[in-house]
């Protein structure tokens, strides 16, 4: 054994007790971390133990006089859980995060006198600009080591790659040779290997073992009803042991699953990238705790979760990437006998991935119109920028952090002006990540299908393949995953899907551009209400079906919403109906709309509201700003107006600058209150 | 940006943009520690070892090591600029100007940082220096001279100050053609400016210092950018001198003691004593902008490689 073995060993028995052995290739990468100064890869499944790697080599180059590790991770989780296992190893460890502004002189301080070993940070951070002059730069004896978690992130061809991670490779790329550098990832197929070592060098050192887990048992079934899945979840979950996750594709269809879970009686909470951190750390402790049945999540809770007695993992919507899905099943059931993994492919799967799809780069036009804004010299506000480019304000700020990291915009306090860099729309680098993208979402579509054994596949897929058969999966058993066997389970489903209605919010302020300041109180619309969400597989699909076939709105619809404006009761109770006017493609579908509601609840449909012009349809405008410049000037009122409150109807409510237009004009003429109403809202 | 592993290490042993509590060293002493040991090998080493190996005193491979240290904070500061569009090349690296590594040999800028297109895809230069303060006559020569570089096929390089530099600088633009200008402090703030930003981006201007991009002015910097100018000039007009005082004085006999460039100075209307005494210690008197294309193109100054500097010196 050499002198580092050694020591590592002693080391780490230090921090595991006396009977502690590496586990396969952990001594070697230490070695060559610590002995060889080496860049190395290391492609390990979850629980493989990368850390006691890392924390092992920090402690032998400290002693060896080395500077501070920098570990750069995406995950809070994560780095909570390694704040305290680096104790354990006699070091101390700091992260410097936006949640502990407090520690933040103290720790600086730890960091640039030496007495912190390891410093935490997110990717983010690591770009952050002041982060780098006041803590980075100033390390006397630079960095001692730095780990790149999550590595895979900054392959094109992973299926989750980040911006951020692209700034990380090129630092690399400058970092000195003789700076140890430890990427980890616990999934890289051959491809993104490949595009890991192209951008970090040649000289990068593989240390990759088997993705395998034994105790994972693969099934997969098509069910394209939401109500067909959600009653499937509410019959299969309290059958199986154990504490588990519910992955689904979106923040709504999280909510929706949990609110469909915990009224059949399944305790579950909602964990999503929007959540607060209190709730995401708290959830995050239930579930390791097993102290609720599901964590209904979205990726967001994934990488670097370690749970080591998950008992399921079960998709309520496909993911479009079977490397990200074997990601996500990979986690469970590691110190199990056997763990579950369930594939629900429904219907709305293949418009989501598209979605995605579109939304994962920013469009040419978009783009170059943006960076020739910017291109002026001056800087630019956020708010200036949406009166130029028709792109919604989260697409426009993602678009500005993607250009930020990729050094062609640069934040100027809080506005944004091109940095010094040429730039080119790298066009044959969108179109060859498009192409991957649907070449992974049809892998997807053939493991649903594949009659083979489901693991054999997915390791074939991750270039891991010395795969027998698992003798677990469904198709290996022979035994297919049975659909829900309660028919009125899935009615129940299918009326709690329709019974979805969601509320349309007054706007109370104008984005300006055409109108600009507060909207006055006697001014606003009342709070209003829409029937559904469109295509959210209840009512909002009717919606679109009978948009789409220019028909008029189905009875039972109609009824519906009806009902809804009923048993809610708004207050103020209206006195007449009136409706926004269609345009000419859509005619008479609102008309028919607003006298079928008139005549069921017994007030008379006026028709106040004109059409001064064709305007282009609302859903082409992307933010506020274009949203109200299209429509402002649109309408006007033909008085009389009456004066009681107001129903104002619509088949589908968007941005609400229709019905705010409409609204502060009614009021204007001596209305009283404005009430929305509309079949559907857009997703959103 | 990608930096070669030497010139990594040349920034960390030279910049000023990263703090240090020894202090840097300068080009020559740069060139004196490159002709002992290839600096790549030494990051790591024992100082005992270096010394040994390049034969110089224990202190020096003291401080050279200590310098290195301070790799990683370098490549994070390259990596913060380069975020903003300012590259940085070195002596060592393939984008660096010939014609400074060749004229200036030992005394050639180690780091630069600039903003706009490399130097090396520039046209040949014309360099335009003088005083900040014009009369209308110098005014005139200056922006004609940047006139007839567009005209002929060159680019004009100048310090990038106000008066001749400006004057010289803009006609060339405006003409279409390229302009670099290299500043003695403030690169950082230079490119502040929305009319600066806009050349950039179009490729029309190149902006290029030897010094820390948020370093403020010395007059000793100011003297480092004036060889930088000549040595990267195929021909240099003197628009307007001071006599025996001022940095264009001082840069003009360095120039000609040198033989960094050929080195003109204007003896038409408005030429002032400082500009005649210039004509009396070798340079070159035009009274017609024209004439200025016709001096000699300098071969590169054979400079042997330790002429001046045997030892490192700290």
């Amino acid at each position: 054994m050499t002198d580092t073995a050694e020591q590592a060993l002693t080391c780490l028995r230090r921090a595991l007790g006396a009977g502690a052995w590496f586990r396969p290739q952990q001594a070697e990468a230490i070695a060559a971390l610590v002995d060889d100064h080496a860049r190395i890869l290391v492609v390990q499944r979850t629980g493989w133990g990368k850390s006691a790697v890392y924390f092992v080599a920090t402690r032998l180059l400290r002693d060896r006089g080395a500077g501070p590790t920098l570990i750069v991770s995406p995950l809070l989780a994560l780095m909570r859980d390694q704040v305290r296992m680096a104790t354990s190893l006699g070091l101390r460890a700091v992260t410097i995060n936006s949640s502990n502004k407090d520690d933040w002189a103290e720790y600086q301080q730890a960091i640039l006198d030496g007495s912190a070993d390891v410093l935490l940070v997110s990717p983010e951070r690591l770009n952050n600009s002041t982060f780098r002059k006041e803590i980075l730069e100033p390390l006397a004896k630079g960095t001692g080591l730095l780990v790149v978690d999550e590595a895979h992130c900054i392959s094109d061809w992973g299926h989750d790659f980040r911006p951020d991670y692209r700034r990380i490779a090129r630092l690399l790329q400058l970092l000195p040779a003789s700076l140890p550098v430890l990427c980890t990832t616990a999934t890289a197929n051959d491809r993104v290997v490949a595009d890991i070592k192209e951008q970090l060098g040649s000289e990068l050192r593989l240390f990759r073992g088997s993705l395998h887990r034994e105790s994972l048992r693969l099934s997969a079934r098509r069910m394209p009803s939401q109500a067909e899945r959600l009653a499937w979840l509410a019959e299969w979950l309290p059958q199986v042991p154990g504490s588990g996750i519910v992955y689904t594709l979106t923040v709504h269809d999280a909510e929706r699953v949990a609110d469909w879970l915990t009224r059949n009686g399944i305790d579950c909470a909602v964990y999503a990238g929007e959540s607060e951190d209190a709730h995401r750390i708290e959830t995050e402790r239930r579930l390791l705790a097993n102290d609720i049945k599901a964590v209904v999540a979205t990726s967001a809770l994934g990488m670097g979760y370690d749970k080591p007695d998950l008992a399921f993992v079960v998709h309520y919507q496909s993911p479009d990437s079977p490397i990200a899905y074997y990601q996500q099943v990979g986690r469970a059931g590691r110190a199990l006998p056997e763990a579950r993994a369930v594939l629900l492919s429904g219907a709305e799967d293949a418009d989501i991935w598209e979605w995605f799809t579109e939304s994962a780069f920013p469009a040419q036009e978009d783009a170059e119109r943006l960076v020739g804004l910017l291109g002026d010299g001056q800087p630019w506000t956020v708010r200036r920028l949406q009166g130029e480019v028709n792109v919604s304000s989260g697409r426009l700020l993602a678009m500005l952090n993607v250009l930020e990291v990729e050094g062609v915009v640069e934040r100027v306090g809080g506005e944004y002006r091109r940095s010094l860099a040429p730039w080119t729309y790298d066009a044959d680098r969108v179109a060859r990540v498009t192409a991957q993208r649907r070449v992974e979402q049809q892998a997807m579509r053939d493991y649903v299908a594949t009659p083979g054994c489901r693991m054999t596949f997915l390791r074939a897929l991750l270039d891991d393949a010395d795969a027998e058969p698992c003798g677990r999966c469904d198709n290996c058993r022979g035994v297919p995953l049975p659909p829900p066997s309660d028919r009125a389970g899935i009615a129940d489903a299918a009326a709690f899907l329709r019974r979805r209605d969601v509320s349309i919010e007054p706007r109370k302020k104008w984005p300006g551009g055409a109108r600009d300041g507060k909207i006055a109180e006697d001014r606003r619309l009342d709070p209003g209400r829409a029937l559904s969400r469109l295509g959210d597989g209840g009512w909002g699909d009717a919606v679109l079906a009978a948009k789409h076939a220019h028909t008029p709105f189905p009875v039972d619809l109609v009824a519906a919403f009806v009902e809804m404006i009923r048993s809610w009761a708004p207050q103020p109770p209206p006195q007449w109906v009136t409706y926004v006017p269609p345009s000419a493609a859509e005619r008479t579908q609102v008309r028919l709309l607003a006298e079928s509601v008139g005549k069921l609840l017994g007030l008379p449909v006026l028709e106040v509201v004109a059409r001064r012009r064709e305007s282009a349809p609302q859903k082409l405008m992307a933010n506020s700003y274009q949203q109200l410049r299209n429509v402002h000037d649109v309408y006007e009122i033909v008085p009389p107006v009456p004066e009681g409150p107001v129903l104002l109807v619509d088949d589908v409510v968007d941005s609400r600058w229709t019905v705010t237009v409409i609204g502060t004009a009614l009021r204007e003429l001596g209305s009283g209150p404005v009430i929305p109403v509309a079949l559907a809202r857009t997703k959103g | 940006m990608v930096l070669s592993a030497s010139g990594l290490a040349i920034v960390a042993l030279t910049t000023r943009a990263v703090p240090s509590d020894v202090s840097p060293l300068t080009g020559r002493d740069l060139a004196a520690l490159r002709r002992s040991i290839d600096v790549t090998t030494v990051a790591g080493r024992a100082a005992p070892d270096v010394a040994a190996d390049a034969g110089i005193p224990l202190a020096d491979a003291e401080r050279v090591l200590r310098l290195l240290d301070r790799s990683t904070a370098a490549a994070l500061a390259l990596d913060t600029l380069g975020q903003a569009g300012i590259w940085t090349t070195t002596v060592a690296d393939d984008d660096y100007p010939a014609g400074l590594r060749d004229r200036l040999g030992d005394a050639a800028p180690p780091v630069l940082h600039g903003a706009g297109p490399a130097v090396t895809a520039a046209p040949p230069l014309v360099g335009v220096v003088g005083s900040r303060d014009v009369t209308p006559e110098a005014a005139e020569v200056a922006t004609a001279t940047g006139r007839l570089a567009v005209d002929r096929g060159f680019g004009v390089v100048s310090g990038a100050a106000r008066g001749v530099d400006a004057l010289a600088m803009d006609a060339a633009r405006i003409g279409g053609g390229r302009a670099v200008g290299v500043l003695a402090d403030s690169l950082t703030r230079a490119v502040r400016s929305a009319e600066v930003r806009r050349a950039v981006l179009d490729g029309a201007l190149t902006l290029m210092t030897p010094y820390a991009p948020g370093a403020g002015f010395s007059a000793g910097f100011a003297m480092g950018r004036n060889k930088i100018v000549y040595a990267l000039a195929a021909h240099v007009l003197v628009v307007t001198s001071d006599l025996d005082r001022g940095g264009t004085w001082a840069g003009a006999l360095e120039a000609l003691a040198h033989r960094y460039s050929d080195v003109a100075v204007w003896t038409g209307r408005g030429a002032g004593a400082g500009n005649a005494a210039l004509v009396e210690r070798g340079a070159r008197g035009i009274a017609d902008v024209g004439a200025l294309l016709d001096g000699p193109v300098l071969p590169p100054a054979h400079r042997d490689a330790g002429d001046d500097q045997l030892s490192f010196a700290v």
